[in-house]
């Protein structure tokens, strides 16, 4: 086989996946018909750019938005997963920063509206991150909700899934609540106790803590996967999606930013490449690398889902006038 | 002057559909029958993008095939549509030449 040959054999595997399954083997076969040149080695990469940015497969309406809005909903898992792992990272920084030097820095006085200094680097950026982690937290409800509710109600089959989390949920509560418990009675106080638990013990809450979140996503993602939800609400959860990237985007500028005015106002504390139970340069460092990359995965998994979902709205265009298919006799 | 250098009656949908009237063929007989008739070599790729498109629209349809070889054969929408561009052409032909035949008087 010439080289040209073999190149556009090459090449004719860049093409889709869905347009291999349709059109390969017969393409396959025009290739081995009849001797391939360089001019239609070019002409095959141009075919499988194209096909990559303007799919027109010959599947009905139907087919093509089942495509769509599998491509939308295993975005939407994506983005879900991300911001479980950006809470993950959240709830550590404020665990080590909760009872910790960085109160009194911040302006945090005991009460139910903390005294903020709005001069205060350390506690605007603080603010910041707490505000944009409850409007990341609406829009998920906000797009995730509807699809849970209708998964409930239109796969029963998969209710099971949900009593994961939530028993996952209890498994988180139920170590703290017996060590809460157990020295109640002697009038400790709630993060003491919790510190005085040693570094092992705080280790081992820290990965099952961890491993009952992964879980509990696994259960979610494969009850959304597999549910029966509609085209509308997987619509909606796009927007809601995109929102919740957005308000990620900006908790992890906060973040990096607290880490800055850490840096500036309490060097001691937190200049130290080590773990001590305090926010630090190494454990805030962590956060960041964690909250960086969840971002950057939700943000590429919502931009997918937005992408094939206003790709499919421009080539459903000339389909919806397709003519009849009568055969010619 | 051959139709390639001559460019405007070049279009790749309408080659496809002018050599399916003339009956069912698969990939590289399209190809050898439209180089036959107009002098222009489809590339492979701008042929299976055209037939792509053209199945979408339900101008062609695939026949079975017993080989790796699929035929496609025209429809009667490509039927009518195939008419209609050629119509337009002819019109455009015969406007032309008879311009060309007055100016030349």
């Amino acid at each position: 086989m010439k080289w040209t040959a073999r190149l556009g054999v090459w090449l004719a595997r860049c093409y889709p996946h869905s347009w291999r399954a349709r059109y390969g083997e017969e393409f396959d076969a025009l290739l081995a018909d009849r001797p391939t040149t360089l001019l239609d080695c070019l002409d095959i990469a141009i075919g499988a750019l194209n096909a990559h940015t303007m799919p027109v497969t010959a599947e009905s309406l139907n087919e093509r938005m089942a495509r769509m809005l599998n491509v939308v909903r295993r975005s939407e898992i994506v983005v879900f997963s991300a911001f479980i792992a950006f809470v993950v990272a959240g709830l550590y920084l404020n665990g080590q920063t909760d009872d910790s030097p960085y109160l009194p820095l911040m302006g945090f006085k005991p009460g139910l509206f903390p005294n903020i200094e709005l001069n205060n680097p350390l506690a605007v950026t603080w603010l910041a991150l707490e505000a944009f982690s409850l409007v990341a937290l609406a829009a998920v409800l906000a797009g995730g909700l509807p699809i849970a509710l209708s998964v409930w109600r239109r796969s029963p089959h998969l209710r099971g899934l949900f009593l994961v989390p939530v028993a996952c949920f209890v498994g988180i509560c139920v170590p703290p609540a017996i060590a809460i418990l157990a020295y109640y009675a002697n009038g400790m106080n709630v993060p003491t106790v919790l510190r005085g638990l040693g570094r092992p013990l705080s280790v081992s809450y820290g990965i099952w803590f961890v491993a009952l979140a992964v879980i509990s996503t696994a259960a979610v993602a494969r009850a959304v996967a597999r549910g029966e939800i509609g085209a509308g609400i997987l619509r909606f959860a796009l927007w809601a999606s995109a929102a919740a990237t957005a308000a990620m985007a900006i908790m992890l500028c906060s973040t990096l930013a607290w880490g800055l005015a850490a840096h500036t106002q309490a060097p001691g504390n937190f200049d130290r490449f080590a773990f001590t139970g305090d926010p630090t340069v190494l454990s805030w460092g962590i956060v960041i690398v964690t909250m960086l990359a969840a971002t950057a995965v939700a943000a590429w998994a919502t931009l997918r889902g937005i992408n094939a979902s206003h790709r499919d709205d421009a080539a459903a265009g000339p389909a919806s006038v397709i003519p009849s298919t009568e055969i010619a006799g | 002057m051959s139709l390639v250098e001559l460019g405007a009656h070049s279009d790749p949908t309408l080659l496809i559909l002018a050599s399916l009237a003339g009956g069912p063929k698969h990939g590289y007989a399209m190809m050898e029958d439209i180089e036959a008739m107009t002098g222009v070599r489809l590339g492979p790729g701008t042929l299976y993008g055209v037939l792509a498109r053209l199945e979408q629209r339900g101008w062609i349809v695939p026949l079975p095939s017993d080989d790796r070889r699929r035929p496609y054969q025209l429809t009667g929408a490509g039927a009518v549509t195939l008419s209609e561009r050629l119509r337009e052409m002819q019109r455009l032909a015969a406007t032309g030449l008879a311009r060309l035949a007055e100016s030349q008087r």
